[in-house]
């Protein structure tokens, strides 16, 4: 009897489960810019009555799952007015919205408050579009990268270069991406610049704490970079002017609210400038140097449920050189022909198909491809009385990648937001391939092809990942990545877990933590750490196994005030298989096969970092420090014995604030300290002796790797904005100073044998810069 | 505008300045044994002994010569020299006779008191002979100059490593864009290059010569055993990483990961090589 008794107890409560899961009905659509509409990410839409949120997704669609009745939802984004709706749900129902531009709400944001941010997103920074373009740092060029390296936890590689290292990782172990595909070299100059244009970045997320599932490759940081879609309403665009490039950029409908188109580019002119000089001087000498970017971006809404976006990056860095000569004397005539080109760039295209299934199930196809290519060629030709002759040299390296994947969100419950997804990719890895051709007056013929062996490789990675609101206080990611990488000699099949707790411990006070478990199947053949377009991506192999990397996080989130906030995160981060250059001259036979010249080892990190940010109606202000230790162990390399990572800075503090004096001046300050990086010096010096004429130069001995450490670095920039509001748009002068009290900062340390004494040397001291911008 | 920005670019260019003297503490680091010894068929062996000197010791560095150290030479039929100290010329010379034969195998064995034993190997290279010499007058770049072909015969299926110098002319120095140079256009003193690109195969070095007072010059085609092509070329490698900006697909830059001399010496830093010398000496031209 009894037990007839419990099983009816336990039906009536599972009908009075259902019955309350049958109660629950989904709110869904789309946010949009009102005037551009375009799609926004990462809007908050919260409801206060249930105290349930979710945000948009990378396409402005969301899914709220809520309880039959009265709500009032509220949407809210930064630098956009909120929106509040109050709604009866009696039904499933589609709310699109369209928020208006508003005050700036923040500097950086740090997603850990659990009222705005879901879990998943612990730990990570989005990065201000707006504040990005107003950042000027060198040569007045606004830079993604650069501004990156402000944030807590990441710094960049030498000074003026776009290296980033984030918590003690090497540059190569951040994986970057343009609209989803990864961009496999991020420099333009050498590492000056960036490839993004800054005037169409939609939005800028890194990750360093908690690398959501969906994610996999960087196994220090994702950078997830988004560009603007086209604005569906109207055209507009900028042209800006500055000392070093000249952009532009413009975007509008090809048929309102349906297909929208943006275009953007950027070109530096130093060869327009060169090669009239050369003309003008009667040189036969024509050198130059020029970068350019491309970004072309189309999307056409077939119906409120699908969309198709297509997208192109085209970018290019070029060197050349060219020299004609021609002679005559009495005795000979010759013609002589220099031609030297140095090329990289790269290209990528993204389809991405989005297509709603219900209201709780939104789905993205994509398909895309991108090729980076390094290519170098020298070729002289000699015509003379004489004979002829010509040498002709080519090397070329990179890689190609063919990419497929589909992700699905799906808007399980007012408690679960699940991600799945599967990711295959295919690589052609180029490791660096030589020719010459050389003959002399049709007697003496060289023909030669050194060449790595070309390198396919696939990988696949299926994601799920839970963002589950345990308690009211308590919200997890659960996530995990499955993945595989396969190569003609060698597999890896890798389980990645990935966790994130957030526990609301008071009103304003919530804790944080979280666990990553990661690999990366690709290395950077470096010797410099500044992003050359020589670096060589390289597949992981027997002997080069692939990075891991175990990370767990704590933090705390504080709302100290209304308008000041606190973020302090620690980690420890212990990385394996990490590669390094080896420290011995490799015999000529070592030298052709790229693995001979690294090593493998292990290293930690640990540190703590903070995030102070004030924000306001006129300042803004943020503070960030970390303080950090980073070393590696390799058991080829400095005996053994354990060593500081070349960026291991223990002390890093970056200030900028930002003042607007009126609706036309703003004034921007930003100072950095950090302590010095690390590098190896020579401790002994011999002469090497021959019986040959090879003269008399002294060699060095190297006793310890990364033995000497730099002075402190430390700069202040300092920029204005003047805006006016013209008749056509509005013009605004950028006017500045990048190291605004010269301070010199060493890029490289020398020891002056003659002074008995160290000296160092920097590459940018005081550097005024103006520009000039009109948006329309 | 125009006077704002003016005034502000001749403010901030006053404030230029790059270069600083700054202190730094830097260990000083074990002082290792240098050793140097080249074995050459009909030559007599000298070994040179020193140790390598702090990286703050002053212009020229410190060299320290070790005179106390035990040194021996042996053959592969279990023949030995031993080497004494030579005040005069600083170096270590055989005090008892020992034929060097090209294919042969030597150790080098140096015992230096509070040092670990040192060890090295060589094996004597074959030599390959200068076939002939061919030179004409040519004017380069407005400069009158006489070119120079050498030609010689790599030996077939093996590894072969060349030194190619001149002595003579105008400070020894030649032009040359041969690319055995490793299309390096500038003037050299000599060349160090492998039969890579060239095994098996009759070649002729172009080079050209500017000269002044010498009344002849001598070319010496050395064939080099594997250790001391590697040694030449590391050292090479080391003294162009500092160079600014490119060469050919290399960059060379400052801030590159240093590397260490490649040596073939046990406990030491140097090099125990040999090598095997063809010389023709030709009169200057008219």
């Amino acid at each position: 009897m009894n037990s007839i008794k419990q099983l009816l107890l336990l039906s009536l409560l599972i009908i009075f489960k259902l019955n309350t899961l049958a109660q629950t009905y989904s709110i869904s659509g789309k946010v949009v810019d009102f005037e551009s509409h375009e799609p926004l990410i990462n809007v908050t839409v919260h409801s206060h009555d249930s105290n349930k949120g979710i945000y948009t997704n990378d396409y402005g669609y969301y899914s709220l799952i809520l309880p039959k009745g009265k709500h009032q939802l509220s949407y809210s984004f930064v630098g956009y007015g909120e929106i509040l709706k109050a709604i009866d749900l009696q039904t499933d129902t589609i709310i699109n919205i369209a928020l208006k531009p508003g005050e700036l709400l923040q500097t950086v944001e740090v997603t850990a408050n659990q009222n705005s941010r879901l879990v998943a997103e612990l730990g990570a920074i989005r990065l201000n579009p707006q504040l990005i373009e107003e950042s000027a740092i060198i040569f007045g060029e606004a830079d993604l990268i650069k501004y990156a390296q402000q944030m807590p936890g990441v710094q960049g590689g030498h000074e003026g270069f776009s290296g980033m290292h984030v918590r003690g990782g090497s540059h190569d172990q951040n994986l970057i991406l343009l609209d989803g595909v990864p961009v496999y070299n991020i420099n333009h100059f050498f590492g000056l610049f960036s490839v993004f244009h800054p005037g169409v970045i939609k939005s800028a997320t890194l990750y360093k704490s908690n690398i959501p599932a969906r994610y996999r490759g960087g196994v220090s940081s994702v950078l997830d970079v988004r560009l603007r879609e086209g604005n569906l309403q109207k055209y507009t665009g900028e042209i800006a002017i500055g000392l070093i490039s000249s952009k532009i950029n413009i975007e509008g409908p090809i048929k309102k609210d349906t297909a929208s188109f943006l275009f953007a580019y950027r070109r530096t002119y130093l060869d327009l400038f060169t090669r009239p000089l050369a003309a003008a001087t009667g040189s036969n000498v024509s050198v130059g140097y020029f970068f350019h970017d491309l970004n072309a971006k189309v999307n056409y809404v077939f119906s409120p449920k699908s969309r198709l976006y297509l997208s192109t990056y085209i970018g290019k860095d070029a060197f050349f050189m060219k020299n004609k000569e021609s002679v005559q004397t009495d005795d000979v005539d010759y013609v002589i022909n220099q031609k030297s080109d140095l090329g990289w760039g790269n290209i990528t295209g993204v389809m991405r198909w989005n297509y709603i299934y219900s209201n709780q199930l939104f789905s993205n196809f994509t398909f895309s491809v991108s090729h980076f290519d390094f290519d170098n060629s020298n070729l002289t030709s000699e015509n003379t009385s004489d004979g002829d002759k010509k040498i002709d040299n080519n090397y070329s390296s990179g890689i190609e990648e063919l990419a497929t994947a589909i992700d699905f969100d799906y808007f399980l419950a007012h408690d679960h937001y699940l991600r799945f997804g599967i990711k295959l990719r295919g690589r052609r890895f180029n490791p660096g391939i030589e020719s010459m051709h050389y003959n002399y007056q049709n007697d003496i013929e060289l023909n030669s092809t050194v060449s790595n062996a070309k390198v396919t490789a696939l990988q696949y990675a299926v994601y799920i990942e839970d963002e589950w609101e345990v308690t009211g206080e308590i919200k997890a990611s659960i996530g995990l990545n499955i993945n595989g990488f396969y190569t003609d000699s060698v597999s890896y099949n890798y389980l990645e877990p990935r966790l994130a707790i957030n526990w609301q411990i008071a009103e304003k006070v919530a804790l944080m933590g979280s666990y990553n478990y990661l690999h990366q199947y690709l290395h950077l053949v470096t010797n410099s750490g500044l992003g050359m377009p020589t670096d060589l991506w390289v597949p992981s192999t027997k002997r080069i196994p692939p990075v891991s990397v175990s990370q767990p996080s704590l933090g705390i989130s504080w709302q100290i005030l209304p308008k000041v906030h606190l973020n302090m995160d620690a980690y420890y981060k212990s990385m394996h298989n990490v590669t390094e250059y080896r420290m011995e001259y490799l015999l000529e036979e070592d030298q052709k096969d790229w693995q001979n010249k690294l090593v493998s080892g292990n290293g930690k990190s640990y540190g703590i970092e903070i995030l102070l940010e004030k924000s306001g109606q006129k300042t803004n202000a943020w503070l960030s420090y970390t303080l950090s230790k980073s070393t590696r162990t390799f058991e080829e390399l400095n005996q053994g014995k354990p060593f500081p990572y070349v960026y291991d800075r223990r002390h890093i503090f970056n200030v900028n604030l930002t003042h607007e004096f009126n609706d036309h001046i703003k004034l921007n300050a930003y100072w950095v300290f950090r302590s010095g990086r690390f590098a190896t010096f020579e401790t002994n010096s011999y002469m090497p002796y021959s019986p040959f004429p090879t003269g008399n130069e002294t060699v060095d001995y190297y006793g310890q790797m990364n033995n000497l450490q730099y002075p402190n670095y430390h700069r202040l920039d300092l920029s204005l904005m003047l805006e006016k509001e013209k008749k056509r748009g509005v013009r605004t002068w950028k006017i500045g100073l990048y190291n605004a009290y010269s301070q010199v900062n060493p890029f490289i340390v020398e020891y002056d044998s003659s002074m008995n004494r160290f000296n160092k040397i920097g590459i940018f001291p005081i550097l005024p810069f103006i520009s000039y911008h009109f948006k329309f | 505008m125009v006077r704002f920005i003016l005034l502000f670019t001749i403010a901030a260019s006053t404030l230029y300045s790059c270069q600083e003297p700054v202190d730094l503490y830097l260990e000083e680091g074990e002082r290792k044994i240098v050793a140097h010894g080249y074995l050459s068929p009909g030559v007599q062996a000298e070994i040179n002994l020193e140790l390598s000197f702090p990286y703050n010791s002053g212009d020229g560095g410190d060299t320290e010569e070790i005179t106390n150290a035990v040194v021996k030479l042996n053959d592969q039929y279990g023949h030995t020299q031993e080497f004494s100290y030579n005040d005069s010329i600083r170096s270590y010379l055989p005090v008892n006779y020992m034929n060097i034969l090209p294919g042969d195998v030597y150790d080098l064995k140096v015992k230096v008191p509070g040092y670990d034993s040192v060890f090295a190997r060589t094996r004597i290279p074959s030599k390959i002979k200068i076939d002939s010499i061919r030179h004409y007058p040519v004017t380069v770049d407005y400069r009158e100059l006489e070119r120079y072909e050498i030609t010689f015969s790599d030996p077939p299926n093996e590894e072969n490593f060349y030194f190619f110098y001149t002595i003579g002319g105008s400070y020894n120095h030649f032009y040359s864009d041969d690319p055995l140079l490793q299309w390096d256009f500038v003037e050299k003193d000599y060349i160090v290059f492998s039969d890579e690109i060239i095994d098996g195969q009759k070649y002729t070095i172009v080079i050209d010569y500017f000269f002044n007072s010498e009344d002849s010059v001598s070319i010496h085609l050395q064939s080099l055993s594997p250790e001391a092509y590697f040694y030449f070329q590391s050292i090479d490698a080391q003294h162009n990483i500092h160079e600014f900006p490119i060469e050919n697909v290399e960059l060379n830059i400052p801030i590159a990961q240093p590397f260490q001399i490649f040596t073939n010496l046990e406990n030491a830093v140097g090099i125990f090589a040999s090598f095997n010398s063809d010389v023709k000496t030709l009169p200057a031209p008219e």
